[in-house]
């Protein structure tokens, strides 16, 4: 199919204003917020911005008529290159198709289209009592469609899981254009365990079986309060330790927050005002629930903590919940302080080991960033395991890409090695595929076989994952 | 060129997080990636790169920015988003040597004072900015260049910098400003000051920007002022970051200025009116000092502030951006009023004479006047008039 005959095709489907096909512009669909995408230019041929499952469905069967690549985006917030069109063909810019279409509060319940805003969602869900858990480090700008289909979560993981858990449906339209409801589209039971779980093979498939484009999900009641106990170690051994001690205290955090020795360095250059305290690390624990509850686990904590931290604060008052909260809010935006003229990089940012094997991964990862002298910052969700790895580079410098390679691959291969994977929650994509064998072994072909069942001719955003 | 090392110093350091989608009020309506700021930065850089040739095509996608400062107010990198994207337009126009668009635009906001001459100016000023009903003579021609105060030793010599669109199109804003001022007790000196420069740099116009803050700044060190105040948020936005009035002083918004060094007495006469306060963007993204508008109108007895649904965002107006991408500020507008109207409130009060056209064209069929809060001070501090005893308001947007 011609590139103008294919332009003309989507704009019958969704109107001329609602499609890009100008060069320039197409340019600015080749990127998300990986390191990967600012070294290549995966340049869709067209891109269509669709407003119902009609439209979308239409596309699909073009699409599927013709053997042209399919590539669903959200607000490519990613860090896996997966909503890029590798391949080329069409994109599907979701994120404008942002209708919350119902809150069911008495049934604790919402639907919605792909391109509604995670932060818009609970705000909109503030005047119910309500709230959806899940809560990734994007908020702000992260869809609902590309949560799902990455099936992300966030720090909060720890008590409150991942997305997968809240999606009581999905309506997906296949390769072939066919719409079809999974699990609880259709009905409003919270439980439902009818069929095989089609639901949970959409989520997390990161768009390469289907187009999401309405989502049933659970939502759950606000806690009324928030406590913040923060705790400095001299010693990055005693850290998980800690944490383990919470757990077998019957408590568990809403979040449960490191920073390393790397970290705190960064975040006192960029706000000297924020002063951490020169420890090895320090850890935050999040509590959320009822104001007396709170109280209660919170003194808890900081007695437990005082046995081996070196210091403990706990507040529920809310202005210094927000100033210590700030240390961990700023660590992102300060990782690059730490290299003059150095840029932060999305690459091996998001392994996920298990717990007693934290401490051994951050000295790892430091070992690595010695090892290839790439400036390393790491910090994350200890709670679960997840580390964050901001590496820092001069992206100018070929020399430092490279080596930059070398440190990522380290990581990838250091969490397989620990017992981990090489994503907690950000998604495989195309940076992370060729850790998939490593990985799962034979289950790759297990993949492979569904992904050929739903999609026979590979249109559905070919090249990730495997 | 000034621009491209602007580029390369900060876009490398964009890591494309995307998070300025969640405040850019134009992505809010056009919804495709080009319109988003995290677009256009990265377009700057393609530019910048030799990747995308300047040209018109690179202008169009440009061009669809407010320069609110929404995205660089938020930005986790700490960049400069709007002044990436400003840079940019200067190298994406570079591709023509000579440019009749440009040529007007450059001579128009730094011949100002000279073309202001030229009868019939105020007219085509009010033409361009959308028409106006307002007739009368420019503000300049209003104001005496130094007022003093009625009490015979003045608290302190405060320059007023009068902004173009104050001048040519709201000169009753003018007036109160210097009505209010003086009546605090405080010499007000009007220095033939040329334009901020705002307006240009946003069209990627550095040079030109320049040249007219090298003209101000010598007027201001001529004068030998206290302190430097405007009506107009963006001009003060604009200006203190430039810093006319030295590196430490900003050049003081309205009602900054009241709340910070002057700290007024209440006024006394009632202004029984519900009012919706609109932030202007450079007020809040820029100079974030909304509390002080807040605290000045609050002040007035018998005024009650209330909140706009979904706390207040961009009009849409942003200077030439209301002519050139007409149709988006209108959907801008389109939104906004629809969410003050639904506010409940009977006026709308800011700081910004650019927003007040703005949103005077958008409530113009609504029986919802549009004041400046220099405007509602100075009726209730009701200077050189005797009290009213039924006061509308209305008649403030004949004057």
């Amino acid at each position: 199919m011609k590139k103008t005959d294919l332009v003309n095709s989507i704009i019958k489907i969704v109107g001329r204003d609602r499609t890009v096909h100008e060069e320039t512009e197409l340019k600015l669909y080749s990127y998300d917020s990986s390191f990967l995408s600012s070294r290549n230019r995966f340049c869709p041929d067209v891109v269509a911005l669709p407003r119902s499952t009609a439209e979308v469905s239409a596309i699909m069967k073009m699409a599927s008529d013709n053997s042209i690549p399919v590539t669903p985006r959200g607000a490519g917030s990613g860090e896996t290159c997966g909503c890029l069109p590798v391949r080329g063909g069409i994109v599907l810019d979701l994120s404008p198709w942002n209708t919350i279409e119902e809150v069911d509060a008495p049934n604790m319940q919402v639907l919605a289209r792909p391109g509604v805003v995670h932060s818009r969602l609970n705000d909109h869900l503030e005047q119910y009592g309500l709230f959806f858990p899940p809560d990734p480090g994007s908020t702000r700008m992260c869809t609902l469609g590309g949560m799902v289909a990455n099936n992300s979560s966030g720090m909060r993981a720890v008590k409150y899981g991942v997305t997968e858990q809240y999606i009581l449906g999905l309506e997906v339209v296949l390769p072939g254009g066919e719409i079809v409801t999974t699990g609880g589209t259709n009905c409003r039971a919270l439980k439902n365990v009818s069929g095989i779980n089609l639901t949970k093979l959409f989520v997390g498939s990161e768009g390469t079986l289907g187009v999401i484009t309405r989502i049933r999900l659970r939502v759950w009641p606000r806690p009324r309060a928030r406590g913040l106990a923060v705790a400095c170690f001299s010693d990055l051994d005693l850290a998980p330790g800690a944490v383990l001690d919470v757990y077998r205290a019957g408590i568990l955090p809403s979040a449960v927050e490191i920073l390393d020795h790397s970290a705190i360095r960064a975040v006192n250059l960029y706000r000297p005002e924020i002063n951490l305290p020169p420890a090895e690390a320090i850890l935050i624990f999040e509590l959320d629930g009822n104001p007396a509850s709170i109280e209660w686990e919170g003194r808890e904590i900081a007695s437990l903590l005082k046995k081996s931290a070196s210091g403990v604060e706990w507040s529920t008052d809310p202005e210094r919940v927000k100033a210590l909260w700030q240390g961990r809010s700023v660590v992102a935006a300060a990782a690059a302080r730490l290299k003059p003229d150095g840029t932060r990089v999305f690459a091996g940012e998001d392994i996920c080991v298990p717990l007693d094997r934290v401490a051994e991964s951050l000295r790892g990862i430091k070992q690595l960033s010695e090892k290839h002298s790439i400036t390393a910052v790491s910090y994350g969700h200890i709670g679960d395991g997840n580390i964050h790895t901001a590496l820092i580079i001069n992206p100018d410098d070929p020399g430092e890409v490279d080596r930059l390679d070398l440190v990522v691959d380290g990581i990838h291969r250091l969490a397989i090695e620990l017992g981990g994977t090489t994503t907690g929650e950000h998604g495989v994509g195309l940076v992370r595929s060729a850790y998939s064998p490593a990985e799962h072994g034979n289950a790759v072909n297990v993949m492979k076989n569904i992904k050929n069942a739903l999609d026979p001719k590979g249109i559905m955003n070919p090249g990730k994952i495997f | 060129m000034q621009g491209n090392v602007i580029i390369r110093e900060y876009q490398s350091k964009c890591v494309r997080c995307g998070q300025c989608r969640s405040v850019c009020p134009v992505l809010d309506i056009l919804g495709k990636e080009p319109a988003s700021p995290r677009g256009k930065v990265y377009l700057a850089g393609l530019i910048a790169r030799g990747e995308v040739p300047p040209g018109p095509r690179a202008e169009e996608i440009l061009s669809l920015c407010l320069v609110c400062g929404a995205c660089s107010a938020q930005c986790p990198s700490g960049l400069p988003v709007d002044g990436i994207i400003t840079a940019a337009r200067e190298a994406a126009a570079s591709y023509r040597h000579y440019s009749p668009y440009r040529f007007m635009y450059r001579s128009f906001f730094t011949q100002m004072p000279l073309l202001g001459r030229l009868p019939g100016f105020a007219s085509l000023f009010r033409g361009m900015a959308g028409g106006t009903p307002l007739t009368g003579r420019p503000a300049r021609h209003q104001i005496s260049p130094i007022t003093l105060p009625q009490k015979k030793k003045p608290l302190m010599r405060v320059g007023y910098f009068l902004g173009c669109a104050t001048n040519y199109l709201l000169p009753e804003v003018a007036v109160s400003v210097v009505n209010v001022l003086t009546h605090l007790g405080c010499e007000v000196v009007t220095p033939p000051f040329a334009c901020c420069g705002l307006p240009l740099a946003a069209e990627g116009e550095a040079a030109a920007a320049k040249k007219t803050l090298e003209v101000n700044r010598r007027l201001y060190q001529a004068y030998k002022l206290d302190a430097l105040i405007t009506d107009c948020s963006s001009c003060s936005h604009h200006l203190t970051g430039q810093g006319l009035a030295g590196d430490a002083q900003p050049v003081y918004e309205f009602c900054e200025f009241l709340v910070k060094v002057l700290n007024p007495a209440r006024p006394a006469i009632e202004i029984s009116q519900s009012v919706a306060c609109h932030y202007p963007c450079h007020l809040r993204h820029g100079r974030k000092l909304e509390d002080h508008l807040h605290q000045i109108l609050g002040n007035i007895p018998g005024l009650s502030l209330v909140e706009i649904p979904g706390g207040g965002s961009c009009c849409g107006g942003g200077g030439s951006f209301s002519i050139k991408q007409k149709s988006i500020s209108s959907r801008i507008l389109q939104k906004y009023t629809g969410q003050i109207l639904s506010s409940g409130a009977q006026c709308a009060a800011t700081v910004c004479p650019s927003c007040i056209m703005q949103l005077r064209r958008g409530l113009k069929n609504q029986d919802m006047p549009v004041l400046h809060a220099a405007q509602l001070l100075s009726r209730s501090y009701l200077i050189g008039q005797s009290p009213i005893p039924e006061f509308n308001l209305s008649i403030l947007m004949t004057i």
